[in-house]
């Protein structure tokens, strides 16, 4: 498998452009996670890859064969890209066999060792190879989706939210399936998808896209621990944010003096931390803010405890272990457990009282 | 909408026994046919079929069968995939005009070419006519088909490293196949059961040749093995229909939103594409009713045969038309009404078997229907031969399968909650059909009698066979003076058939949208 360099690309549909400058690098054999939310653009990054669109600037390369660029527009069959639609999208008249042969020269019959081979990859037993798609779950269908676009060992697996359409359950054991098979193969792949936890457990690097343009790119834990912006931190995961003000490393906020992350704004600032990175202690623990209970919400693995600070109107909410929680109307002390982010914070809306 | 399943419903016997009779009257000429060509005894039937007139007939028919379903397929799908899946300029308009054929009688069509040139006698404008006028039965599934089909299968197959062109035969086209063989199987079945066309041009199937046969007096066993063998090759194709629309049932899963099919660019083609559908258009629609205006204006002189029309003749024949297809699509609404409702209320397997059999009708051409009706009056109620009822009674079993469709169609949208909740209120069975069901169906009833009008102001062979002495119509007229070549007289009575047609037609596909057409054709 090959590496995929996607460099300054832009595309319009009807004079509105849905990608800006685009610049990803994908390292052979690793998967990039491409997250965003409906209208960012992401399902027509995939198409562009795969040459179902034409790009206006910009170029494409895998390792070094150029395949796309405005000069230039390979047709989608000549690429060596394997496409995994949202739906799976089998060939509803062919036997599940006849579908993972269908890019093979020569037909099913003549690859029935290799049409093994894919089913086992996918995690499915050999006796499918003969049933008709519609036989099969919504699942099962993805992995056979999956072994078809696998089968001529294409250069780049793209995957369009082959999850979305599963329910929760499935979702987590065809993932799991799907990652082993790629693992297994050692795919350079794009998993493009909507769904934040998706994005973070899978990929290897995730981009996250925001109407057309790429707002960061990183490890899924460094995603998560350090945003570019709040509302980045906000959409990634729960994010509690507090005005303050930041100086040498240190934010004053209503949790009190946090740590900052280094590269930090300083200044007037909005302080972010993760709700889990909430402690709660003895009332007069030295270094700890006093708070009040308001409520507690139990989840079995974990609660979430709604808090009020003193100085702070609103309250926050923490996540902790379902162990030792609080009771609404205790007094605590709470600490913050790891470093706090500080972004610039936002300019103030004049008479909306946003700032408080 | 099985909504009263889990219910039993209470089955008045009274409706049961209305909804036996629609079948009952399908069955009748059936069985007479066969007791007719079984008559003499099974040596008798070997020396009228093993005949070389028959052979003869097969050759003729099974020949033009292959070469109209061919030409449809080519026709039908070839304009479908242009209309549907290019980006042809104005595809609304012709998506129209594609359709519209349906609306022209064939044997006007048939009329209009054989004015033109005396050369179109035989199989050539047999074949010629019949798939000008039937390949919208291959065009309308397939359109739709094509437009139903996910983008996604093509992509698909593209990313696999298959051409274009490939994608066409190995996805598209499988996935046409069971809309493609359902539109084909429906040509060969009104090709095998068209007579009108075929006696102006002079070509012999077995529908002209039975009617020359019962015109010369041999009835029976010869004209009845004849109908025998017709009826068979219709309901084959019925019976294969049917069991190809079984399978494709299952060939669609997944759900989910499909984008709108792919378009692809005609680029330099579209000039190219735009001439072939003209050409075809010309051909299907421009010269029929070109020609049909043509005549209009000449005088009866200017025909290979003068003859000139009273307006007497004219206003007679319309007001004929008109006045049996009223009554037939009354009386066929009240046959198949009970059926209908018996069918969408209380499934199981005696509601569909009855239905089945209601539908059987599709596959008996007119002429065997109408000839089993002759013998079948002649031997057992002679008062009613060459009587009004008798033609009326015709219709209603040819066109029982349309009034099916249009009234079962209408029923399952008419929500069994609302007749539950009249009962529950203290309204009776029958009131509730009356004051509820009805009301709540009655566009779809609406629309299944003006089917059934349509049918019956166009039906040429039965009208022929059974017509009182005297009575003529708007069809009648048309063939006789269209077989002695007075075209200029034909000219009004087909322009007046065509012109209902047109209209009826089109005032449905306003209000129900262009699947009616096909209902016309389809269970």
């Amino acid at each position: 498998m090959a590496h995929l360099s996607i460099q300054a690309v832009s595309k319009s549909f009807a004079g509105k452009p849905v990608l800006q400058e685009i610049d990803l690098e994908i390292a052979a054999g690793t998967l990039l996670a491409v997250l965003g939310a409906s209208g960012s653009g992401k399902t027509s990054l995939l198409r562009l890859i795969a040459g179902f669109e034409r790009l206006d600037h910009g170029r494409i390369c895998i390792g070094e064969r150029l395949i796309a660029a405005p000069s230039t527009h390979l047709a989608p069959n000549l690429r060596g890209i394997g496409y995994v639609m949202q739906e799976g999208a089998l060939f509803p008249h062919l036997s599940v066999a006849q579908n993972i042969a269908f890019g093979l020269p020569g037909g099913a019959k003549a690859h029935a060792r290799r049409v093994g081979e894919l089913l086992e990859l996918a995690g499915l037993p050999s006796i499918f190879a003969q049933r008709a798609p519609h036989l099969l779950s919504g699942g099962e269908q993805q992995r056979v989706a999956l072994a078809r676009a696998l089968a001529p060992a294409p250069q780049l697996i793209l995957l369009d939210e082959p999850f979305s359409a599963l329910d929760a359950a499935l979702r987590v054991e065809t993932r799991s399936a799907v990652m082993a098979a790629l693992r297994a193969v050692g795919a350079t792949a794009i998993l493009v998808t909507h769904d934040q936890d998706e994005a973070l457990s899978m990929g290897d690097q995730v981009a996250v896209l925001r109407a057309g343009r790429v707002v960061q790119v990183a490890a899924p834990a460094l995603l998560y621990r350090q945003p570019v912006d709040a509302a980045l931190a906000r959409f990634i995961g729960d994010a509690i944010l507090l005005p303050g003000i930041a100086k040498d490393g240190l934010a004053r906020c209503g949790l009190g003096a946090l740590a900052t992350a280094p590269g930090g704004a300083e200044g007037r600032v909005e302080v972010m931390v993760r709700p889990e990175q909430i402690r709660l202690v003895a009332r007069d623990q030295p270094g700890s803010v006093a708070a009040c209970v308001r409520g507690v919400i139990f989840y079995g693995h974990d609660a979430v405890v709604t808090i009020d600070l003193a100085d702070q109107a609103g309250g926050i909410s923490a996540r902790l272990f379902s162990r030792d929680l609080p009771r609404a109307g205790d007094h605590v002390g709470v600490t913050v457990d790891g470093t706090a982010i500080a972004y610039p914070a936002p300019i103030p809306v004049l008479g909306l009282g946003l700032e408080t | 909408m099985r909504l009263g399943s889990s219910r039993r419903r209470v089955l008045p016997w009274g409706l049961l026994g209305a909804s036996l009779i629609a079948p009952a009257l399908v069955l009748l000429p059936l069985g007479e046919t066969i007791w007719q060509a079984f008559h003499g005894g099974a040596a008798a039937l070997e020396a009228v079929l093993f005949r070389p007139l028959v052979a003869h007939l097969l050759a003729n028919t099974t020949g033009l069968i292959e070469t109209t379903m061919a030409a449809s397929a080519i026709l039908g799908v070839g304009s479908a995939w242009l209309i549907e899946r290019t980006d042809l300029p104005g595809r609304r308009g012709w998506a129209v005009l594609a359709a519209s054929p349906l609306a022209v009688p064939p044997f006007v069509t048939s009329y209009a070419w054989i004015s033109l040139s005396p050369r179109l006698e035989g199989f050539a404008g047999a074949a010629l006519v019949v798939s000008a006028a039937y390949y919208p039965l291959v065009y309308l599934p397939v359109a739709a088909a094509l437009r139903g089909m996910d983008p996604a299968l093509e992509e698909s197959a593209q990313t696999l490293g298959v051409s274009r062109f490939g994608c066409f035969w190995r996805v598209v086209v499988p996935q046409l196949r069971p809309a493609l063989t359902g539109g084909i199987l429906l040509v060969a079945l009104n090709t095998l059961t068209e007579f009108g066309a075929f006696s102006l041009l002079r070509f012999r199937t077995f529908t002209t040749e039975i009617y020359a046969a019962y015109r010369t007096g041999f009835t029976g066993a010869e004209t009845a093995a004849l109908a025998l063998v017709l009826m068979l090759l219709c309901l084959g194709c019925l019976g294969a229909d049917f069991i190809i629309r079984g399978r494709a049932r299952h060939a669609r899963f997944g759900g989910g939103v499909k984008r709108t099919p792919l378009r692809y660019e005609l680029g330099p083609w579209r000039p190219y594409a735009i001439m072939a559908l003209g050409l075809l258009n010309i051909i299907t629609l421009g010269v029929p009713l070109g020609m049909l205006l043509y005549w209009l204006t000449q005088h009866g002189a200017a025909a290979v045969t003068p003859a000139e029309v009273s307006p007497q003749r004219i206003i007679g024949a319309t007001l004929n038309s008109v006045g049996l297809g009223l009554a037939s699509a009354a009386v066929t609404l009240m046959l198949a009404l009970p059926l209908a409702l018996y069918a969408a209320r209380h499934r199981g397997w005696l509601a569909d078997s009855l239905e089945r059999t209601g539908f059987l009708a599709q596959g008996m051409p007119g002429i065997v229907v109408a000839l089993a009706l002759v013998s079948l009056a002649i031997g057992v109620a002679p008062a009613f031969y060459q009587s009004t009822a008798l033609l009326i009674l015709a219709y209603a079993i040819l066109f029982v399968p349309l009034a099916l469709v249009g009234i079962r169609s209408a029923l399952v949208q008419a929500d069994t909650r609302l007749e539950d909740a009249a009962r529950s209120l203290g309204t009776g069975f029958f009131a509730t059909i009356r004051r509820i069901t009805l009301p709540l169906a009655a566009p779809g009833l609406g629309a299944a009698a003006a089917l059934v009008f349509i049918a019956t102001v166009t039906e040429l062979t039965s009208t022929l066979l059974l017509a009182p002495l005297g009575t003529r119509t708007l069809a009648t007229e048309l063939w006789a003076d269209g077989s002695t070549l007075a075209f200029a007289a034909a000219a009004p009575f087909a322009a007046i058939m065509t012109f209902i047609s047109i209209i009826a037609t089109w005032l449905f596909v306003q209000r129900f949208g262009g699947a009616v057409l096909l209902a016309r054709q389809e269970p």
